[in-house]
């Protein structure tokens, strides 16, 4: 069927299609031509929006219909878990990747989702460095944490361990651990001044949001291995992250600036969730925001945290520059420096 | 399409796929927002559909359990969550009517015509008389009969147009025909319903 042939075809069904009384294999073609047609699309759109209100006068569900279905819901697929504000993105992450995880086939585990990890060790190793935070939260941690055991030492130890398992088993032990931290963390005495060490120590917060910053990451890796939509963090999520990335930006670049480094760069970042950062080139100094920068530097908050965690091509990434432009093509190409490895 | 209902639309567009993200990201009180939004839509369509109150309510849970469950499925793109919503209940519940049609006939003696539907109500107490969705069954009512007939015959009975067809003893081409001038002409009743609201604001 040509294009025309096929657009006149859906024309002449597309109120049927609306009202739902076309055959399964009709509506196929109609939902196809759809994605191809902005001018059936719209109709189409017009015309559910009508049938919407085709039921006529609305009628309350039974009382306590809420109550069973929230029950069922929980059972179906378990919520973000509850948790300390703080650690609520981290949270919100793991429900997010695990919806995705959930609707992976076994051959989609097997897929190479970053570097020369699988969709499968992607998992193990998230569980990993979650499990140096579960242990110095004083959580059981399976298999138990070696005194002095680095990320890297983890991320292999947990590897080996969890490449002798099923997948689905994978799966559930990070997700357990994950809520057994996020539940322990409700009413924490000290999350100001506790620490966990990962690769360096973190107070609880800054542990916390680099733990939602790596599962968002990996999630998004395993999301474009496997083909399946990405969806960036909630804004409110996403914030806390920028400013992780932008608290730790000094120390990271400085040795791969040129000096001097009496400077500092003004990091605007755009799109809900974004704000502005004035970044230090030296890790020792502190600015006020009232220091004038040598550059401003303008980009999307997401691309930003994905350019921080080494998903993009600094010379490509879309950035707007006020300033000493040989600054700002240094620091970007900085930024990915930061990323954790892998 | 005027600037002002565009804002409108954009807005909608935006406020819907923040809620389908919350969704995404676990957080139980968006399904409760979600519920509270939508279930009256959704049990609407669905006891007007499958006229037993137990099947509406079974319906409604599979809606939006399956919401839950994939909330990537709601694309903001092609339309309102709202639209989506209906469209899944209705989808369900003419399912549901369709297997039950080969153990019983249903009559269709007049009892799930607009006009009767929002006078009597055999499975639930009415909660809004002022909504929309009153409006555009007066609307409805108000079509020419040829048009309003195979609307209703399709949406509440959820019978195919091939159905539609027989029943009217019309050809397919003039039952798909009808089906969609009838929705047109509502569609511009409802344009007019959705800018009296703004000018009310």
């Amino acid at each position: 069927m040509t294009d025309t042939e096929s657009h006149e075809a859906v024309v002449d069904l597309i109120g049927a299609w609306a009202l739902d009384a076309c055959s399964p294999e009709e509506e196929k073609f109609v939902e196809a031509h759809l994605s191809t047609c902005p001018a059936c699309a719209r109709e189409a759109r017009e015309l559910r929006e009508v049938a919407a209100d085709l039921g006529g006068a609305y009628l309350a569900p039974p009382a306590g219909s809420l109550g069973r279905l929230r029950a069922d819901a929980r059972d179906r697929r378990r919520p973000a878990t509850t948790t300390a504000a703080y650690a609520a993105p981290y949270a919100a992450q793991v429900a997010a990747l695990d919806l995705l995880l959930s609707d992976l086939a076994a051959e989609d585990w097997q897929l190479t989702a970053y570097g020369d990890l699988t969709v499968h060790d992607l998992i193990a190793h998230l569980a990993a460095t979650d499990g140096l935070v579960a242990d110095g939260l004083g959580l059981p941690v399976q298999p138990p944490v070696e005194p002095s055991e680095n990320v890297a030492a983890r991320t292999t130890a947990v590897l080996r361990f969890e490449r002798g398992r099923p997948a689905e088993q994978t799966r559930r032990s990070w997700r357990a651990q994950a809520d057994a931290v996020c539940r322990s963390l409700v009413g924490h005495p000290s999350p100001g001044t506790a620490t966990v060490a990962l690769g360096r120590p973190l107070s609880l917060p800054d542990a916390l949001a680099a733990r939602a910053f790596e599962t968002w990451i990996h999630g998004e890796d395993i999301a474009a291995a496997t083909g399946r939509p990405v969806v960036p963090p909630l804004p409110e999520h996403l914030h806390p992250l920028a400013d992780i990335a932008a608290r730790v930006l000094p120390r990271v670049i400085s040795r791969r600036i040129t000096p001097p480094h009496n400077r500092s760069v003004r990091l605007h970042l755009t799109g809900a969730g974004g704000g502005t950062w004035t970044v230090p080139l030296d890790p020792a100094a502190t600015v006020s925001a009232a220091i004038r920068p040598a550059v401003v530097v303008t980009l999307d908050v997401v691309e930003f945290c994905r350019l921080a965690a080494n998903r993009r091509d600094p010379a490509r990434i879309a950035v707007e520059v006020r300033g000493d432009t040989t600054l700002a093509r240094e620091f970007l190409a900085a930024v990915p420096a930061m990323a954790p490895v892998p | 399409m005027s600037a002002l209902s565009q804002q409108c639309f954009t807005d909608a567009a935006r406020d819907d796929a923040r809620l389908r993200d919350r969704l995404v990201f676990g957080d139980e009180t968006a399904f409760i927002d979600l519920y509270e939004r939508y279930s009256s839509l959704v049990y609407t369509i669905a006891a007007r559909v499958t006229c037993d109150r137990r099947a509406a309510e079974d319906v409604t849970q599979e809606v939006f359990l399956a919401v839950w469950q994939s909330p990537l499925a709601f694309d903001p793109a092609r339309g309102s969550l709202r639209g989506w919503m209906a469209m899944m209940a209705h989808r369900r519940a003419v399912d549901l009517t369709r297997r039950e049609e080969a153990h019983r006939r249903r009559s269709r003696d007049g009892r799930l015509y607009a006009g009767a539907v929002s006078r009597g109500d055999p499975v639930g107490d009415q909660v809004s008389d002022a909504d929309a969705a009153e409006r555009v069954g007066t609307a409805l009512q108000a079509l020419p009969e040829h048009l309003s007939r195979a609307i209703t015959l399709a949406y509440l009975e959820g019978l195919t147009y091939r159905q539609v067809a027989t029943v009217l003893g019309v050809p397919e081409g003039t039952a798909k025909s009808r089906l969609r001038e009838g929705l047109r002409r509502l569609a511009v009743e409802l344009r007019g319903i959705h800018a009296d609201d703004e000018e009310g604001k």
